[in-house]
């Protein structure tokens, strides 16, 4: 059998000419040329060219002559237009040879580009040594997840984790609240109990039930409505069909609520408190379902995990429905839900939280000062410096560049009436921008420096560590690993704070870290302890720093905020430089690569829920994946979420 | 004399029980009440319990010639003594006035012990329980309350397997927290003295309604079908994990399981040889903040009281024999010991130790003056543990209370985890450990004072070899190794001279 075009000649397929034209050995005449296999005079007909021996052929469509006479598509591939190419959607014609690109280590999204790691979906992930997947996993919602998911099932107000003392969220790790130390332990399971058993108290008496659990007959048909309920309450719960199992032992609890004494009220309301303390609900999984090599996630965890780090909530009807028709095993259908569920108030929550915790500057509303060095840090105050960041980053991520370029050196930021005195400015506003042009950027705001300080001083220490690890990734050894004696400078009041932890400089096993900590932190002591600029010194160039002195009134010397980042070899930095001050330093983070992979660094770990050793190769995928985006892209918060979802990473996970 | 106390505590218990349950009489059959009767010691009780900022060491360690003292010796010591107007920071454990009695001959102070964290000091609270090293402000494994209480199960026999309280503040990082689960998960603390006062009691007290007591039963037992139904659920999850997973639930199991207590039948009976009377709820004024810089630290020293009070009733009762106490410190302005607001950066900071205070490296004197604030703060904290014993006698179960006492840090200004001050107290009956004596571990260094751990001449005295004699001391003789470190001697065998 020849394809369409071919004649059949002695076993071999030719294409039609004149010496075999509407047949094997049908010869035309003189003259004539073969078009459309048959003789004809008077040239090719329009659209056909004459090819070889008198042949007309459409050169648009022909894959001998594709283009033009004699130019003959690959095997395997067709001529389409006029140039050679393959029938299989996401195939290409690479090398004469139709690949399929989006799996192809040779050409991987298109022709040439190699690719040393996974190539998945048009994309390469470049992961070298192989097992890079994260493994499947489990985890126990947060406190806000399970307030959240409290809310979607019960239409409850409440938020039960802080009416119900749940032991605040476990920040093992980097940081952030996903993380694997969330767990049941016996006050966790004692304060689900008892928010389980309000919540059904709150539903019952607001009548829910009446919608939730209908029943015309209780008494004949009370296991019935019961099961209807557990069919539908149980699969919103856990997010999931319930299964034959789990249906069986929550009708069995029914009946310990239902059967004599008891009602059929009791029943659904026993099997309500059941399902907010099983596994189905409380845990988000990562498990996929059986197979070798790479396991995907099955479509309902995809839902899940998609909404609860994205939205912060349990999925709603249109991830449901997606994850029903299969459309969330694409990274093009995560990515459109991403994109919708951060424009949710929930997913812009949670977006700030996630920045606020990769900063440490939640920690502002846990930290005090000494009301002697510092009384203008009142809790009112305190209160606007944690609002301050929450409204900076909303703002940044939903209505300017949304890059961390930006997070790092605006020249503004939200600042209300209580903290603009503070900030020695007038507050444009309870959203407007305020202009800062000596404070640019998250780190120069009071939150970060507060909380990176100690009560009665500032701290450049702290200050450099922090933006070391977390803004720039550095690997940072603790003093006491490295066996060095910690020794703080002694107060001495004549000193500034600078001076005195210069000894750190001195010191030559304390200065191999120290030179590089201490330059960083020294850049910010042109604010005090909580954040307030300092007043001018009595030299030109200088800051007033006001501290405690012996008798335990304020004493006040001249510091510096000039400081030279040196690159080491311990600690290589893009941002290495002489700085004005930390205005300065905060423009050359703005602009530093190096910041910015380490951006994808924290939100790989903010969203995966593991910072540990043992995921460094995934970690590490990650970053090359992200290595592939442009670099107007690399910076911006969305769009590294986005590729992290998009991501094998997300949807796969390696076997067990 | 422990005849007497047994009868007296009888009667106080039938008195309290007699009159149809008027008061607040405790309302369960104890385990233990069989053995007392048969003349055997109470079950041991175990209290971890952690006191910030490290060490005065000057007013700590046993007298050595300092201050024109005379020299202390294991048996024969000095607790009373007062240097430059400040007491000995342990004067409260010898202070009858105050404490109704000395506990001179119940408690061991123990110097040079080391916690090798590998940490920060402040990350180092994490190590006092576990004996492990710290590695992202985490420890590698449980801590030895929960160890003894849940994974041998010991804590299995009371309603509350084990409880974490803590003044003021609830997070869970590795320092500023005492207890773990599996693999080094913190547990939390409860801050709240109502909390901790529901979770030990609510519940207990009988009801002389009958239809009060009716649906108190059938509340038990919806309670009973709940564990029931979450524990087949997380078995059916669990087959479906890899082991590291598993530990997850099996946490959640082990919990479950302690909740399941909560549902079980009382059934009334004797006390044994403690006097228990369930206590009133906390009186939620007296502490109107609870939180750690959101104006709580006013009323921490209320607090801590309470705590006192209900870890007391606690042991007696047998609600639980495994608690941790996390302790703070009283960082405001005006607070009663007159310290600079700021406790860490004013008190702890500011300590300039002599040799004795700087784990024996050569450095001169020191500066005496800065050795005063921090001794007035370590003698308060002491004096909650003098207190807390003072309660547990007067319930009669003290020397069934083992008392494990320790800072996260030797000398604070240093960060040093070397030389923390540990203290046992109680405990005796139970323990055989031989009380009333101080006990000087070996100095880390001989020749070269300022060696490290890396050093061949290094010789660490670690808490381990303390968890282990805990371990053996409450019946565990298998247990020879606790906690993760790097070298193998450090978490292997027990304190010498205990016994």
């Amino acid at each position: 059998m020849c394809t369409a075009g071919l004649l059949a000649c002695n076993d071999t397929c030719i294409p039609a000419d004149t010496n075999n034209c509407g047949g094997c050995g049908a010869k035309c005449t003189a003259g004539q040329v073969c078009s459309d296999n048959a003789c004809q005079s008077g040239g090719c007909d329009v659209g056909e060219t004459e090819c070889a021996a008198g042949a007309c052929v459409d050169t648009t469509n022909n894959a001998l002559n594709c283009g033009s006479c004699g130019n003959a598509c690959p095997a395997g591939s067709v001529c389409n237009g006029g140039t050679c190419g393959c029938s299989a959607a996401g195939q290409m014609l690479c090398s004469n040879a139709c690949v399929d690109t989006m799996t192809s280590n040779v050409h991987c999204g298109g022709c040439g580009r190699a690719c040393n790691g996974t190539c998945s979906a048009g994309a390469c992930l470049a992961m070298p040594g192989g097992a890079v997947l994260l493994p499947p996993s489990i985890r126990r919602m947060t406190n806000a997840e399970y307030d959240a998911s409290a809310q979607a099932l019960l239409g409850t107000t409440m938020t039960p984790s802080a009416a119900y003392n749940f032991p605040p969220d476990s920040r093992q790790g980097g940081g952030f609240t996903l993380n694997d130390a969330q767990r049941v332990d016996p006050v966790m399971a004692k304060a689900l109990d008892d928010a389980a058993q309000a919540l059904v108290t709150e539903a019952r008496t607001a009548n829910k039930f009446t919608t939730l659990a209908p029943c015309t007959n209780t008494t004949s048909g009370g296991e019935a409505c019961a099961k209807t309920f557990i069919a539908s309450f149980g699969a919103k719960a856990f997010r999931r069909a319930v299964t034959t199992q789990e249906t069986t032992d929550l009708v069995t609890l029914y009946h310990a609520g239902a059967d004599s004494p008891g009602t059929y009220n009791e029943g659904i309301d026993l099997v309500t408190r059941g399902i907010l303390q099983s596994v189905g609900f409380l845990y988000v999984t990562a498990l996929g379902s059986g197979g070798s090599g790479a396991i995907t996630l099955t479509p309902q965890e995809l839902a899940s995990n998609l909404s609860f780090l994205v939205g912060g909530t349990p999925p709603d009807q249109t991830l449901l429905d997606m994850a029903t028709s299969g459309g969330l095993g694409t990274p093009d259908g995560r990515e459109t839900q991403v994109r919708r569920l951060l424009t949710t108030q929930s997913g812009r929550d949670r977006m700030v939280r996630v920045v606020r915790e990769w900063l440490g500057v939640d920690r502002i509303a846990e930290t005090a000062k000494d009301a002697t060095v510092y009384s203008k840090f009142t809790t009112a105050v305190r209160t606007s410096m944690d609002g301050e960041t929450k409204k900076f980053i909303d703002e940044i991520v939903q209505r300017s560049t949304g890059t961390v370029g930006e997070l790092l050196n605006a020249p503004w930021s939200i600042v209300d009436t209580t903290l603009a005195p503070i900030y020695g400015v007038t507050s444009a506003g309870a959203t407007a921008h305020t202009n800062l042009p000596k404070r640019l950027g998250i780190l120069n705001q009071a939150a970060f420096l507060s909380v990176y300080a100690h009560a009665q001083e500032t701290a450049p220490v702290l200050r450099g560590v922090a933006v070391m690890r977390r803004v720039a990734c550095m690997k940072l050894p603790d003093p006491q690993s490295l066996n060095i004696q910690v020794v703080p400078p002694a107060p001495d009041p004549a000193k500034s704070t600078r001076d005195r932890y210069d000894i750190h400089a001195t010191d030559a096993s304390c200065a191999n870290c120290h030179a590089t900590i201490d330059q960083i932190g020294f850049a910010f002591e042109m604010f005090d302890g909580m954040g307030a600029q300092r007043p001018a010194g009595t030299m030109s160039g200088t800051y007033a720093d006001s501290h405690l002195g012996t008798n335990g009134a304020l004493t006040t010397v001249n510091t510096k905020a000039n400081t030279t980042i040196a690159s080491s070899t311990s600690f290589p930095s893009d941002f290495a430089g002489s700085y004005t001050d930390s205005n300065a330093l905060a423009t050359a983070l703005a602009s530093s690569a190096q910041v910015r992979e380490c951006l994808a660094r924290q939100f790989f770990r903010s969203s995966s829920g593991k910072s540990d050793d043992s995921v460094m190769n995934a970690e590490q995928s990650f970053v090359d994946l992200w290595k592939q985006m442009s670099a107007d892209q690399q910076g911006k918060f969305v769009e590294v979420l986005v590729a992290y979802v998009r991501s094998p990473l997300f949807d796969q996970r390696s076997a067990p | 004399m422990k005849n007497q106390k047994r009868s007296a505590t009888r009667r106080s218990f039938l008195k309290a029980v007699g009159a149809g349950a008027t008061a607040l009489p405790f309302y369960r059959l104890l385990e233990n009440s069989v053995l007392a009767q048969a003349g055997q010691p109470l079950p041991l009780r175990f209290c971890g319990i952690y006191h910030p900022h490290g060490i005065s060491m000057e007013y700590f360690a046993m007298l050595d010639g300092r201050f024109s003292l005379a020299k202390d010796t294991e048996t024969a010591f000095n607790l009373t003594y007062t240097s430059s107007g400040t007491q000995c920071v342990l004067q409260p454990f010898d202070d009858a006035a105050t404490y109704g009695q000395s506990f001179k001959s119940k408690i061991l102070p123990i110097e040079g012990i080391d916690l090798m964290s590998n940490a920060n000091g402040h990350d180092t609270a994490g190590t006092i329980l576990t004996g492990s090293y710290i590695e992202s402000t985490k420890p590698k494994n449980s801590s030895i309350d929960q160890y003894m209480a849940v994974e041998r199960k010991l804590g299995a026999a009371t309603r509350v397997t084990s409880i974490a309280v803590g003044v003021g503040d609830d997070s869970t990082a590795s320092g500023t927290t005492l207890s773990y689960g599996p693999g080094g998960a913190p547990l939390p603390k409860i801050i709240d003295p109502v909390q901790a006062f529901n979770t030990l009691f609510a519940g207990y007290v009988p009801t002389s309604d009958p239809t009060a007591a009716a649906a108190a039963m059938r509340a038990r037992a919806k309670g009973r079908s709940i564990i029931d139904f979450v524990v087949k659920d997380v078995n059916r999850m669990n087959t479906r994990l890899a082991a590291v997973e598993q530990q997850k639930l099996q946490q959640h199991l082990d919990s479950i399981r302690d909740l399941e207590k909560q549902f079980q039948e009382p059934t009334t009976g004797s006390t044994g040889g403690s006097t228990c009377t369930v206590p009133g709820t906390p009186n939620k004024t007296t502490f109107p903040s609870l939180k750690r810089y959101n104006g709580g630290e006013p009323y921490f020293d209320a607090i801590t009281n309470s705590f006192i009070d209900l870890l007391t009733q606690a042991f007696a009762c047998d609600v639980t024999r495994f608690a941790t106490f996390f302790m703070a410190d009283l960082s405001y302005s005006g607070n009663p010991l007159g310290l600079n607001a700021d406790n860490h950066g004013g008190v702890a900071h500011t300590y300039n130790g002599s040799q004795l205070g700087n784990d024996g490296h050569p450095v001169g004197a020191g500066d005496p003056t800065t050795w005063v604030p921090l001794a007035k703060f370590n003698r308060y904290s002491y004096g909650k543990i003098a207190l807390f014993m003072q309660k547990l006698a007067a319930a009669g179960v003290l020397d069934n209370v083992l008392i494990y006492a320790s800072s996260d840090m030797g000398n604070p200004a240093l960060h040093s985890t070397r030389n923390a001050p540990t203290l046992l107290a109680g405990g005796a009956a139970g323990t055989k450990f031989r009380m009333g004596r101080r006990l000087k571990m070996s100095a880390d260094c001989t020749t070269n004072l300022w060696c490290a751990p890396t050093d061949a001449e290094f010789k660490a005295s670690t808490n381990n070899h303390l968890l282990v004699s805990i371990a053996q001391a409450f019946g565990l003789t298998d247990v020879t190794s606790f906690g993760t470190q790097s070298t193998s001697s450090w978490k292997t065998g027990t304190l010498t001279g205990l016994l």
